[in-house]
């Protein structure tokens, strides 16, 4: 197997705060290979945003990296500095796209000076090549290039978002790191900015950490998923063996609380409860307080990342019940199109 | 408009209703005279709702689908057609009138975080309704209210403020807020976009529940088709202001007619690796609501364009109970009427 | 359960008081809040006590063993503070002084403060015409300078020292209404207002009940804040003498040193009224900073103000 291109191993993050540390993260493990598109799905407080500060820079300055360690191309970076992330890896290596694109464009300059000025200050293209560059990638995502000299006003929602995305692509990144990049858009913006991120994903060889809440474009879009919960990463695989065979409950329930527009009557499945906060070192299951089959085991430890069959390469699930869950899912309505570990449907 | 049955009227009709805004000029405009052509927020809007009847009104933002929810209410005027409660024109309210309509009428709104006051304990947001319209009332009511929403036991979050209660359960509150004062018509504006998918099931059932239970009406609001099926009996499909299509809601999701509720649904995502769904076709977003030409506004996003769109299509019966507003879907020499029109009563475009 | 439904509320489950409980409540865990509230404090105290307590009268006029006036003596063990030019004890007159500086900062911030909140929240919240006339008078008021405005009023009226204090308040409340306007423009426009508004309350009641609550840390801000600017304009004034003079407020002290040639001399006669005058503004606007912070609706407000 070829080296990750961004590993995380058994990283603890933790905020420090008047009533003692909060475990934002607890032993997370993940990783991205190169070339490939990674989903991270987690609905709010599941600690996704954090896990990407960490990498990006950017953690509130009461928040650390506690224990493990976060691999770029090898290399332990979970305590670079700011300097160090600037000249080594933002732009060039890891590019972000932030939730809301409007913020993130200065309003004051055009969107090609913008280029230009990334360009000067973290590689050694001309002018005139950035340029170039830049309305390459403008086309690859789908804008008009006579527009690179526009004011980010002059786009709509959608377009800056774009625009982001180009900039994001500028420097020839390994890696694109997507924080819920269409979360604030319309279904049909949606799927345009996912269009043209699909042929970001033909024409280049970059990889891209997607962060979202919706499983459903993880599902569509990426070939990787980690499904995070309450800072826990409960199960990562390829996105057929967990459509097809999901573990973790939490999994299990997650992808049967989306709806399906081919299967209106579905009775979508409903998750009592929040992802808890957790004060202090994480002793227990993050999801005991809401899972249907929680046993005393689960109270006691946090379970590790085991992997549930041979078959399945790289498919891990954190429960104890692993061997069990799927005939524990037996008790949950039958749901029309999800055929039981079966084959795919159509 | 689904014709009824038991020929009661509806509880709630909007006939035609029109909100513009008008833009005010700049100084130069002022100087030389020229008027600039109005926003069309809401453009000849109309529907009936039945009593205990849940419809959806689906578009994306900006097609004036919040500013409909806004008039319907009578927080702002509109500009031209009327809404009818119980059969009587808001234009005609008494203040009596008003007051009733105050009452039987509630809203919900989006943002779960905002949708509450944060100085008010949620015992204070639940009795601030029955205060204002001097409704007598005992701590069982307020128990009641939020047993209904699920919020067990009551008195675990009776003296909460909002910043200790979820998303979820603040949209609880809001719901229970809004059922405590024994309204027959629920109007909600995206009550589960901003909630996580686990929580979003969990709201859209208890709302279906309480319209069963209760014998509410209901006008759901949302962006998203894929959430509604569980809760509509009838959707209309909303773009720039107009109304481009009704039916009822399986049917619209089987069958969508106009090439702009076919677009909607092909844009969702299917939580399944296995599915081969096509990206959406179109480009571009909406044109924005100022520069709008003259007949199908969805025309220059149109997969279907033809030069007939540029004469505003009529909105015709294409299936049983489906009504579309299209050029593809009857000749230029049909001679049917304008479907909506005929059975208003009134006459559009 | 604390509430009677339908009966009588007890005191604490009055909104108001709530807010103001835990408000202070926050306040007592906070380092600088709990400084700043601990010096007002012994102020108020001194503006009550004060003249109990001074060593002498405010002006009596001291004279040595020898029968000598003494004049502008330095520090010493009989009076700390040492002695004015016209032979009076500082150390006394600074605690005179507390009680009418005490008094301009409370009654002034609580006019800029009531004049401010009633014209921004009425116009606000009202918009349209009324929001206009308001904000035109607003801006007119704007375009009056403090100091030679109050000098000709002070022609007009005489010269006392409740005159001075009503021409500052109704000169600055020009900043708080201003800012409370625009905070009540964005709150008007959320959803528990629209809901209230739907169902069918009346415009006094969703102000009272929903639109001051939430502006409530904002007007003690302006509360605090005003204390501070009406202090230090009525030092001002007083240094340009238009205050009464026979009232020994701080200002007062420093002009009267300024006024016998002395403030670089005698710096134990004018430094410490300019002192406490810092101090006091300080600690005021402090604690009107830390009450907003710490109720956790600081939009950092745009401290305009004057």
């Amino acid at each position: 197997m070829t080296e990750p291109l961004l590993e995380f191993r058994d990283v603890t993050i933790q905020y420090q705060t008047n009533r003692g540390p909060v475990t934002a993260v607890s032993g997370a493990s993940f990783s991205i290979e190169p070339g490939e598109f990674s989903g991270l799905v987690g609905e709010s407080g599941s600690g996704k945003s954090t896990l990407v500060k960490s990498v990006i820079g950017g953690l509130d300055s009461n928040g650390e990296v506690t224990a493990g360690k976060i691999l770029y191309k090898g290399e332990e970076i979970q305590d670079y500095t700011e300097e160090e992330l600037n000249e080594k890896i933002r732009w060039k290596e890891i590019s972000y796209i932030p939730q809301s694109s409007m913020n993130s464009l200065d309003p004051l300059q055009r969107v090609s000076e913008q280029a230009v000025e990334i360009a000067s200050v973290h590689s050694d293209l001309s002018k005139s090549e950035a340029l170039e560059r830049f309305k390459e990638l403008f086309e690859i995502v789908g804008l008009s290039p006579d527009r690179i000299d526009d004011y980010p006003h002059q786009f709509s929602g959608g377009m800056q978002q774009r625009a982001i995305t180009a900039l994001a692509l500028f420097l020839d990144p390994a890696l694109i790191i997507a924080d819920e990049p269409t979360t604030a858009l319309d279904v049909i913006m949606q799927d345009q900015i996912f269009k043209y991120l699909d042929r970001v994903k033909a024409n280049t060889d970059t990889s891209m950490l997607l962060i979202t809440h919706d499983i459903s474009v993880v599902f569509e879009s990426c070939e990787q998923i980690a499904v995070l919960h309450g800072g826990q990463v409960c199960e990562s695989g390829s996105v057929e063996d967990i459509y097809r065979n999901p573990t973790h409950p939490y999994s299990i329930l997650l992808q049967r609380a989306f709806p399906d527009i081919r299967y209106p009557d579905r009775k979508l499945e409903i998750i009592e409860g929040h992802p808890p906060e957790q004060l202090g070192e994480v002793t227990e299951c993050s999801f005991v307080e809401r899972c249907p089959w929680a046993v005393d085991a689960c109270y006691e430890n946090a379970p590790p990342l085991e992997n549930v069959s041979e078959s399945e390469q790289n498919h891990q699930s954190a429960c104890f019940r692993n061997d069990e869950t799927h005939a524990l899912k037996g008790e949950l309505t039958e749901l029309a199109g999800l055929t039981d570990g079966g084959e795919p449907n159509e | 408009m689904e014709v009824n049955p038991m020929n009661e009227t509806p509880v709630l009709e909007i006939r035609n209703l029109e909100k513009y805004f008008t833009r005010k000029g700049g100084f130069l405009d002022s100087l030389f005279g020229s008027s600039k052509e109005p926003i069309r927020a809401v453009d000849d809007v109309s529907l009936a709702l039945d009593q205990n009847e849940v419809q959806g009104i689906i578009g994306e933002s900006g097609c004036g689908k919040s500013t409909l929810l806004k008039t319907v209410i009578g927080l702002t005027d509109p500009t031209g057609g009327d809404i009818f409660y119980k059969g009587k024109p808001l234009s005609e309210f008494s203040k009596r009138d008003w007051k009733e309509f105050r009452k039987n009428v509630q809203i919900i709104f989006q943002n779960p975080f905002e949708s509450l006051d944060p100085k008010f304990t949620v015992r204070e947001s639940l009795i601030e309704p029955l205060k204002i319209h001097d409704i007598e009332y005992s701590e069982e009511r307020i128990h009641d209210a939020l047993d209904r929403v699920q919020l067990n036991p009551p008195q675990k979050y009776l003296d909460r403020l909002p910043k200790q209660l979820s998303g979820g359960e603040k949209q609880r509150v809001s719901i229970a807020r809004a059922i405590i004062v024994e309204p027959d018509v629920i109007l909600a504006d995206e009550p589960v976009s901003m909630l996580d998918v686990s929580t979003q099931a969990a709201i859209l059932r208890l709302l279906s529940d309480l319209t069963e239970e209760l014998g509410l009406s209901m006008l759901y609001i949302s962006h998203d088709l894929s959430t509604v099926s569980d809760i509509c009996d009838l959707i209309h499909v909303m773009y720039l202001g107009r109304v481009v299509e009704t039916a009822p809601t399986n049917q619209i999701l089987g069958q969508p007619r106009h090439p702009y509720s076919q677009a909607l649904i092909d844009a969702i995502p299917i939580p399944d690796p296995f599915s081969d769904r096509p990206r959406t076709a179109l480009d571009g977003s909406p044109p924005s609501p100022e520069e709008l030409e003259a007949g199908c506004r969805f025309k220059d996003r149109c997969p279907e364009r033809m030069p007939r769109c540029d004469t505003a299509p009529k909105k015709v019966e294409t299936d049983p109970d489906q009504f579309t507003a299209c050029h593809l879907h009857y000749e230029e020499s049909d001679s049917r009427p304008n479907t909506e029109a005929a059975l208003q009563g009134g006459n559009t475009q | 359960m604390s509430l009677e439904v339908g009966g009588i509320r007890s005191l604490k489950d009055r909104f108001l008081i709530r807010d103001v409980l835990s408000g202070l409540r926050r306040l007592m865990d906070d380092r600088p809040a709990k400084l700043a509230m601990g010096y007002l404090s012994v102020m108020l105290v001194l503006a009550v006590i004060g003249p109990h307590i001074a060593p002498y009268p405010y002006d009596k006029i001291l004279f040595s063993e020898a029968g000598q006036i003494l004049r502008a003596q330095p520090p010493s063990l009989a009076h700390p503070l040492g002695t004015t030019s016209t032979g009076q004890d500082v150390l006394s007159r600074m605690i005179y002084g507390v009680r009418p500086t005490m008094i301009t900062g409370l009654l002034g911030g609580l006019i800029i403060v009531t004049l401010g909140g009633m014209v921004g929240i009425t116009a606000g919240y009202l918009g349209g015409q009324t929001d206009n006339v308001l904000m035109r008078i607003t801006d007119f008021i704007y375009s009056i300078p403090l100091i030679p405005f109050a000098i000709v009023l002070v022609g007009v009226f005489g010269i006392d020292f409740f005159v001075t204090i009503f021409i500052i308040g109704g000169i600055l409340w020009r900043g708080s209404a201003r800012v409370l306007r625009s905070k009540v423009l964005q709150i008007k426009q959320r959803p528990y207002i629209l809901m209230t508004k739907a169902s069918g309350a009346s415009t006094p009641y969703i102000i009272l009940k929903h639109i001051v609550p939430n502006v409530g840390s904002m007007v003690i801000l302006f509360f605090a804040m005003g204390i501070g600017y009406a202090i230090i304009a009525q030092a001002g004034l007083a240094f340009v003498g238009v205050s009464n003079p026979f009232i020994p407020s701080w200002g007062v002290m420093i002009r009267n040193a300024y006024r016998s040639g002395l403030v670089a001399d005698a710096w134990w006669w004018s430094l410490p009224p300019g002192l406490l005058i810092s101090t006091t503004v300080l600690s005021a606007i402090m604690l009107g900073r830390r009450f907003e912070v710490l109720s956790g609706q600081t939009d950092d407000a745009m401290l305009e103000m004057g």
